[in-house]
């Protein structure tokens, strides 16, 4: 019994004390990579041994030598979703909709999982309670006809008592004077990652629309608040690294997607001005939103 | 430019660069402004369309047109602008804008004369709004093109500010030009002006005026030339006034020497002024008019020089006026006769002169004559000698001559006169007798007879020693005819005694009719030779030429052969043939020839029976053997003849009597070197009987030189046998005229026979000639004759065959 439970004990502390190697994937070389790559490596606990590779590099690697393989943005995922002999593969810094594509095909790997790049529903809707209790309606444009999709929006409005207008788009059509004709006065454009209404080419008439008829928007990026937004929540790259890091560490969940949980504020005060909407502090409403 | 003035050099000078860069200058500040002014417009346009691109992008977008209308409708608001319309990328027009004024305006067809159009694209504005833009839109496309923004500007502003530009640069070039001149213009007149005063100093001083000087009120290198040209005249002056002085100098001079010159000439000199009153009159003028120049001052030229024509009486006013109104000399050959006070006459000749000045004004004449009295008296001697003989007084041939030249020429066709000719007969004999003074008188008293015999206005002259003409004017030949017998009678009256000699005179008288037309050469010819027949037919008559007259016409041809044997002996047309004379006997070994003579008249040969007659007549026979022997010498010469050749030479009675004739044959033997003993004379029997001693001494001359003679025609003269014995000759050649017909005339036989017997007698050899045919050679005695000649033996042949 002894010798049992000396050499459980030994097995036990083996197991406390092994060392997990991870294998990065970044889709290719980029600074932004390069900077989410540092940031998850800093975060990552010590027992784990990080390697990197870039797409190119991969067939040099035998994959099943690492206990897990992270593929770091929609490149690197797409190739590594169809790779098998890996043990578990991670995307992270990926949009959902990618990720929704993945998970309609079976898992090569041991294990799957994603960390996406958007946030929860949730957290938009808070934010919409919290700037305008009452007295306007939550605008979402999208080209998504996923009736899933739609309902999990109406279902999450309902639960925050917020009056929803879909705004569906027609990606053929010019997006901006169908969105634009959408609106109303008295609505709040909430503008959720949707490349095929929301890009560089449409995001200046949107915004300048949505201004001329006295419309906020919501965004989701750091960057949208600076091109005029009202307000964006969002999740940095630390933010997502940070995300990544702890379901590399602790992989043993079943959820396949996960949102990263930290996120940030940005309001774009000249515009809050503008439209003569008074915002609360940042952090306050992070910490309400939480 | 080379010939503008200075003025317009300096002006040209100093406005042309300024005008040419102001001009320069204008075009640059124009086109610049012109080209800025339009690229300011275009700028603007751009601008515009650049602005307005961007910002219609959003109302394109949003499809929000009230956006657009009033964006654009504020853009209009700027100048210039008339017009924005947007299109979509298929270039269809989405939007239009314009003032209501230019509503119409056809954007198709925009003229760009007047309207500029602009135009910039629209893009979508690119803004990112992802912060993982890479991650979560890697491939979104890129920023494209919505449409297009033009605008359209009205250039007709353009077009005014451009024009006024244009204006105002000429209007200032125009101002700077101006004022660019007028500154040139003071400029230049402040430098011309020392030149003006320079150049019109110097002018006065180039015409004469070298007391004036330059009045020097500038500075600098014209103030030099000023001081210089100063200098100049003052140098000028000092030569001028030491010029004036040399030529006072030379002036008084000259005018001393005129003076004197005048005063010691011997033509008389007075001048006049320009009314022919008398200035000046020289001491030799003083002596010939007898007045002198104090009593001739300003007195009329007519009171002083009075002067009459020669064989004129009444005095007449010399023309001096006329020299000096038409200002033309006026001389007179003739010479006038001058009136002196004391009433004394001169000859003289005389020229008067028009008297100019510097400017070829007429200011008098001058009249410069002469005394000819002297000159014309000695001329008229001179002239009388010259046509008058010194011995009788009558006129000589050669003024006979020139009047009867002016008669002939005077002459007209119904006028009749009559050519006398006079030669005394045997004139000679009294000069030979009685000597030249003997002969003078006589010719006096003659002349003296005839001028009484002859008419007042008769013609009549002593032509020659003894020869006299008288022209009858206007006389019909009758009448000649008589006053001719007159003469001759009155003449033949004449006993002419000197010392104590006794002659009969007579007179040989040709009368010819003058015939209108007739050259005077012919009939003094035919005058001479109708003199000539009337000695011929024994002196003492008159032969009156008539038409036809057979003895003057035959004395006539005989003169026309002396000039063709002149010309024949000078050009060589004399032809030389030769005959041989055969050796008839044993005894005539000889390889003889006769040279004969032909005369080649234009190719015609003329037998010497024709023209011999007339040589003989003027003694030209010496003339003719002397060219017969030099011209066969040369050929015997030239043609190296042989010696076995023995040619017999005729001579004529003629030359038997030349004096010069031996010499001349020994120098062309001397120059031959042919034997002389192989050349025989042929001197015919009347010839050396009618010189017998002298043409004896002509044979013993020539024998010593080695020559032979043979004795020509023997018989033709029936002469004495005993001038053959006296006669020291080789040869006898019995007359042809013996010899011809001896087959029919016994008698000519019997000569022929008697002068070869004799002839062999005395050691000659016989020739008989006119050998004509075989009948007269058989007839001929072989013992008796030893060569023939004739056509029976050889017809005469050219010379040049023998030789050949």
């Amino acid at each position: 019994m002894a010798y049992w439970v000396l050499t459980w004990l030994f097995a036990f502390i083996q197991f406390s004390y092994a060392e997990e190697k991870v294998l990065a994937v970044v889709s290719y070389k980029s600074s932004l990579y390069e900077n989410f790559y540092e940031s998850l490596e800093s975060k990552l606990d010590e027992k784990i041994i990080l390697e990197k590779t870039a797409i190119a590099d991969l067939r040099e690697k035998n994959l099943s030598a690492y206990d897990l393989v992270i593929s770091i943005g929609s490149d690197a995922s797409k190739i590594l979703s169809r790779t098998g002999n890996i043990n578990s593969l991670l995307y992270t810094l990926i949009p959902g909709t990618l990720a929704e594509s993945i998970g309609k095909r079976p898992c090569l790997a041991k294990k799957c999982l994603s960390v996406l790049i958007e946030q929860p529903a949730d957290r938009y809707f808070q934010l919409f309670k919290l700037i305008f209790p009452r007295n306007r309606t939550l605008a979402i444009a999208t080209t998504s006809k996923d009736p899933g999709y739609l309902a999990q929006l109406k279902s999450t409005a309902q639960k925050y008592s917020t009056q929803l207008k879909i705004i569906p788009i027609d990606k053929n059509t010019i997006i901006a004077r169908s969105l634009i004709k959408g609106l109303t006065k008295n609505d709040v454009l909430l503008a959720l990652p949707d490349p095929n209404i929301y890009n560089k080419d449409t995001a200046k008439s949107i915004i300048l629309s949505a201004y001329h008829k006295n419309v906020p928007i919501i965004g989701y990026s750091q960057a949208f608040a600076k091109a005029g937004a009202l307000i964006s929540l969002y999740s940095s790259l630390d933010d997502i690294a940070s995300q990544t890091e702890k379901l590399a560490s602790n992989s043993r969940g079943n959820t396949k997607n996960y949102y990263p949980n930290a996120f940030s504020i940005e309001i774009n005060r000249s515009v809050a001005v503008s439209l003569e909407i008074q915002i609360k502090d940042i952090n306050e409403l992070m910490r309400a939103i939480k | 430019m080379i010939n503008a003035r200075f003025t317009s050099r300096v002006l040209f000078v100093t406005v042309l660069p300024v005008v040419s860069t102001a001009i320069i200058l204008a075009i640059i500040l124009i086109t610049g402004r012109i080209n800025e002014f339009n690229k300011r417009i275009d700028e603007r346009g751009e601008n515009i369309a650049n602005y307005l691109a961007p910002i219609s992008e959003y109302g394109i977008f949003a499809n929000n047109f009230s956006y657009l209308d009033s964006t654009l409708d504020n853009t209009l608001r700027q100048p210039d602008l008339i017009l924005i319309y947007i299109t979509d990328p298929d270039n269809n027009i989405i939007l239009k804008r314009t003032h209501d004024a230019w509503s119409q305006l056809n954007i198709d067809n925009i003229d760009p004369e007047l309207f500029r159009v602009f135009h910039s694209d629209i893009f979508t504005t690119s803004i990112d709004i992802d912060d993982l833009d890479q991650i979560s839109v890697p491939n979104f496309k890129s920023a494209s093109k919505i449409g297009t923004v033009y605008v359209v500007m009205s250039l007709a502003k353009s077009k005014i500010a451009k024009s006024r530009i244009i204006k105002d640069g000429i209007f200032i070039t125009l101002i700077s030009t101006i004022a660019t001149i007028l500154i040139a213009l003071l400029f230049s007149r402040s430098v011309i002006r020392p030149i003006t005063n320079i150049h019109k100093s110097v002018d006065t001083i180039r015409k004469g005026d070298l007391n004036h000087r330059i009045s020097i009120n500038f500075t600098g290198e014209l103030a030099e030339l000023a001081r210089d040209i100063n200098n100049m005249a003052s140098s000028l002056e000092i030569a001028q006034i030491k010029d004036k002085q040399r030529a006072e100098d030379a002036l008084f001079l000259e005018k001393t020497k005129a003076q004197i010159t005048l005063e010691a000439i011997g033509e008389g000199v007075i001048t006049t002024d320009i009314h022919g009153n008398i200035t000046y009159m020289n001491p030799t003028a003083e002596k010939l008019t007898g007045f002198t120049l104090q009593h001739a001052m300003n007195r009329p030229l007519s009171d002083i020089f009075k002067i009459k024509e020669e064989d004129c009486e009444e005095l007449f006013v010399y023309p001096i006026m006329e020299c000096i109104q038409k200002s033309k000399k006026i001389h007179h050959d003739s010479g006038y006769i001058l009136y002196r006070g004391d009433g004394t006459e001169f000859t003289i000749r005389e020229t008067a002169t028009p008297l100019l000045d510097k400017d070829d004004n007429v200011v008098g004449a001058v009249l410069v004559f002469h005394d000819f009295t002297s000159i014309k008296k000695m001329s008229d001697v001179l002239a009388y000698q010259a046509t008058h003989d010194d011995l009788t007084g009558l006129l000589n041939r050669r003024a006979f001559e020139s009047r009867m030249h002016d008669i002939l020429k005077a002459m007209q066709p119904d006028d009749s006169h009559v050519l006398c000719y006079i030669d005394l007969d045997q004139f000679k004999v009294i000069n030979d007798t009685c000597g030249h003074l003997a002969g003078d008188s006589l010719l006096k008293i003659i002349s003296n007879k005839i001028n009484e015999n002859i008419r007042k206005n008769d013609l009549f002259a002593r032509l020659g020693g003894d020869e006299f003409g008288i022209i009858f004017l206007d006389c019909n030949l009758d009448r000649a005819r008589t006053l001719a017998e007159n003469i001759r009678t009155m003449i033949s009256n004449i006993k002419f005694t000197w010392d104590t000699h006794t002659f009969k005179v007579a007179s040989s008288i040709g009368i010819v009719p003058v015939i209108y037309n007739e050259s005077m050469t012919d009939l003094m010819m035919t005058v001479d030779t109708a003199c000539y027949v009337a000695k011929d037919k024994g002196r003492n008559r008159i032969h009156v030429y008539q038409k036809n007259d057979e003895d003057v016409l035959q004395r006539k041809g005989e003169l026309q052969w002396f000039q063709k044997i002149h010309n024949a002996i000078d050009n060589d047309n004399f032809v030389l043939y030769s005959q041989k004379m055969a050796s008839f006997t044993s005894t005539g070994e000889l390889n003889f020839h006769e040279i004969l003579i032909r005369l080649n008249d234009n190719g015609e040969l003329i037998l010497p029976g024709v023209f011999i007659p007339a040589a003989e007549r003027y003694s030209l026979m010496p003339k003719i053997d002397r060219w017969v022997i030099r011209t066969l010498f040369r050929l015997i010469k030239e043609q190296k003849i042989s010696d076995s050749i023995y040619f017999s030479i005729n001579l004529s009675g003629q030359t038997l009597t030349d004096d010069t004739f031996v010499s001349f044959l020994n120098h062309e033997l001397d120059n031959t070197r042919f034997p002389a003993d192989h050349i025989i004379f042929e001197i015919t029997e009347t010839a050396t009987i009618s010189n017998f001693q002298d043409a004896n001494n002509f044979i013993r001359e020539l024998k010593l030189r080695g020559c032979k003679f043979s004795l020509d025609d023997f018989g033709s003269g029936m002469s004495s046998f005993q001038y053959l014995s006296e006669l020291d000759i080789d040869y006898l050649k019995i007359d042809g005229n013996f010899v011809k017909d001896i087959s029919e005339n016994p008698f000519n036989q019997s000569i022929v026979n008697s002068i070869s017997q004799i002839g062999h007698s005395i050691n000659l050899e016989i020739v008989a000639e006119y050998v004509e045919n075989e009948k007269i050679l058989s007839n001929l005695d072989k013992d008796l004759i030893d060569y023939v000649q004739g056509y029976g033996i050889e017809r005469p042949r050219p010379l040049k065959e023998l030789f050949s």
